[in-house]
């Protein structure tokens, strides 16, 4: 069983600032990559989140578990909490990260069998997403945000249009990563297929099969990580969201989460 | 054992109909595990052939984000075929929590986990232990025990937890294989020890008197990425026994019987704990003083006080294990014309998950003054959803005589299978 008090890092930044965006559908054309980097930028957020994620991993020999989860986001990502729903074993299991004032993340993990809430250090971002393909950092990198890692490049533009880009490793980056090359439908804006590189290896190819509009918001729905040199594989299934609801502060509370 | 189910069933009643007035809704579920587990000793001896199943009803009633109650239900049974007495049957937690504005009252069969370390917990004095498995894993020792508990959430990160326990429960002792030798005591000339007799037990009795309460509060700070600082006040007793020996005369003049007595004793502990986050890693400690109703140390039938201090720090290195270091001392006060007691240990713990199924573990405990310690590898993998096998070593080692040298007979193998629905 994966311990959930491996901690998690910026887990809204995860599935729900990045990736729950794309509302804002544009007919215009980009010619750079800077103009598609900024309008993925532009897109609306939904100030607060509740979804139900249902993650299921496989191996390469197909067998597969799953874990169901339900998060609540506010701030922008910046207040999240997670909580376990299946399987049995691990029910009830929950984690709170709230960012301070200072910027810096207050994270807390809460296990029925412990009796109590324990602080835990922010996580690596190399570290496994709760046992899944995906780590922490390829997580954040699902919005195309790839922040001050990458040095993007339009290399194509495909039918649809689709544009595919190429980010290469800037100076001082802290990727794990020296190369992703990601397809943005001009359509969503929302990378549908990222592959990851290290030393001119493909080492990951993520691929977002699926997406649902809710209210302003086209949203992935269906995630998919697969580890090449394994042939492991993660599916994220988002559902049930509601965006932009009055989630109450004490949410994202030790109370709260002990609940 | 089933305690006092009828009052508990009252309790949890009483509160689902409070809670009910509101036309609440009510939503539960039924849950539960079983298991099987099998040990072999080193010297032959077979410590568990057991099946367990366990069943929990919770629930909740209310709606939206927070509910005006939540109430849990957990009964056991338990067949072990190595045990003295095979079958057993459990009343787990049976609780009800009722929300009411800033403040959580709570009443029924709980357990309530005070401190912030993991072997070793000071201030952690609330429930008796099951030490049927002295070694075993400290979460899984806490027995629920019948308790009133109100948890008061302030403003600015204040948490107040008061908790009174009317009825005193003692933990369940090793069996014979994890207990020492009977100390035979100096007896002056012309007297001598011609057997054993069995010891007699004096367990607090349900009195007004006898009633045990403490408290603890909570301070959150803003530190770094995260801090917390506790302090601990609980009055009561303790959950293991003192044992004393007696002699008792025979009918033939200078022979007597020596008959243990195992005693509760009366403290009150004062202590604290606290967490900090500091970058990647996670400062951890307690410390607490106990105080017994024999400072002198004049009766040996009385314990002494103690002093017991634990400091750790825990880290997730990057693609490795999660790993934890604590230390940990103890010092008892002596009884009159004898010497203190020391304990100087370390506890480091390794986590790794080498990937979605597998999950490695290991332990370390040493006693630095007696040069003795438990090593405990152990590995776990995820068959199916809920379906989790286990396989765990625990390895002493140690002088004889020692804490943990005096168990090397006791290095066992266990391995379990175990369901949970």
């Amino acid at each position: 069983m994966t311990d959930p008090r491996r901690p998690t890092r910026r887990l809204v930044t995860t599935l729900f600032l990045a990736l729950l965006l794309g509302g804002a559908v544009s007919a215009q054309r980009y010619t750079t990559a800077a103009e598609i980097t900024a309008a993925m930028d532009a897109m609306p957020n939904p100030s607060t989140t509740v979804a139900t994620l249902r993650m299921t991993i496989t191996a390469a020999s197909g067998h597969s578990l799953t874990r169901t989860m339900q998060i609540w986001t506010a701030d922008e990502g910046r207040s999240q909490l997670i909580k376990f729903l299946e399987p049995a074993d691990v029910r009830g299991s929950g984690f709170l990260s709230v960012e301070q004032a200072s910027g810096e993340s207050e994270t807390m993990i809460y296990l029925p069998a412990l009796g109590r809430v324990r602080r835990v250090a922010g996580g690596q971002e190399q570290d496994a997403f709760f046992g899944s393909d995906f780590s922490y950092e390829e997580i954040s990198s699902l919005s195309g945000d790839f922040g001050d890692d990458f040095t993007t490049t339009l290399l194509e533009v495909q039918p649809g249009p689709v544009y595919v880009m190429e980010g290469t490793a800037a100076a001082g980056s802290t990727s794990s990563y020296d190369r992703i090359v990601y397809q943005v439908p001009e359509a969503t804006l929302i990378p549908r297929r990222v592959e990851f590189y290290r030393a001119g290896e493909l080492i990951k190819v993520l691929t977002i099969s699926g997406t649902v509009t809710v209210g302003d918001y086209t949203l992935p729905s269906i995630i998919r990580m697969e580890t090449v040199a394994t042939g492991s594989f993660t599916t994220i299934d988002q559902s049930d969201f509601t965006l932009d609801g009055d989630i109450p502060a004490d949410v994202f509370t030790e109370r709260f989460l002990q609940r | 054992m089933l305690r006092r189910p009828l009052s508990l069933l009252a309790l949890l009643l009483s509160a689902l109909m409070f809670a009910a007035t509101a036309n609440a809704q009510v939503n539960y579920r039924l849950g539960g595990k079983v298991a099987t587990e099998f040990g072999v000793a080193i010297d032959g001896t077979i410590p568990v052939a057991a099946a367990d199943l366990r069943l929990r009803l919770d629930g909740e009633v209310g709606s939206g984000f927070f509910p005006d109650a939540i109430f849990v239900a957990e009964v056991g049974a338990r067949y072990d075929a190595a045990a003295a007495e095979p079958f057993s049957a459990r009343l787990g937690r049976a609780y009800a929590t009722v929300y009411l504005g800033p403040v959580d009252l709570s009443a029924g069969n709980q357990v309530v986990a005070w401190g912030s370390t993991d072997a070793v917990n000071p201030v952690d004095v609330i429930n008796p232990r099951d030490l049927a498995n002295p070694v075993g894993n400290p979460s899984d020792q806490r027995l629920p025990t019948p308790l009133l508990r109100a948890t008061v959430h302030g403003q600015d990160g204040v948490t107040v937890d008061l908790v009174v326990v009317p009825v005193f429960a003692p933990s369940a002792l090793p069996g014979a294989r994890w207990q020492p030798a009977i100390a035979m005591p100096q007896l002056p000339p012309g007297m001598t020890i011609v057997g054993v007799v069995e010891p007699v037990t004096e367990v607090p009795a349900f009195t007004v008197g006898n009633i045990q309460f403490g408290g603890r509060a909570t301070l959150d700070l803003d530190i770094g990425s995260g801090a917390d600082v506790s302090v601990v006040a609980y009055r009561g007793f303790r959950h293991l026994p003192t044992v004393a020996a007696n002699l008792v005369p025979t009918e033939t003049p200078g022979l007597y019987l020596l008959q243990p007595s195992l005693t509760y004793d009366h403290i009150t502990l004062l202590g604290s704990d606290f967490s900090a986050v500091l970058g990647n890693y996670v400062l951890r400690g307690e410390a607490a003083y106990t105080f017994a109703d024999d400072p002198d140390g004049t009766d040996p039938a009385v314990g002494n006080d103690t002093f017991a201090a634990v400091l750790g720090v825990e880290t997730n290195i990057a693609g490795g294990p999660f790993v934890a270091l604590q230390g940990a001392y103890q010092r008892t006060a002596p009884d009159a014309g004898t010497d203190p007691t020391h304990s100087l240990s370390t506890v480091l713990s390794a986590t790794f998950d080498p990937d979605n199924r597998t999950g490695l573990d290991v332990s370390w405990l040493h006693e630095w003054l007696d040069g003795s310690g438990v090593v405990r590898p152990s590995l776990s993998y995820s068959f199916a959803d809920g379906l989790t096998g286990t396989a765990a070593a625990t390895i002493f080692y140690g002088p004889d005589g020692s804490t943990y040298g005096a168990w090397k007979d006791n290095t066992e193998l266990r391995i379990g299978l175990e369901f949970a629905f």
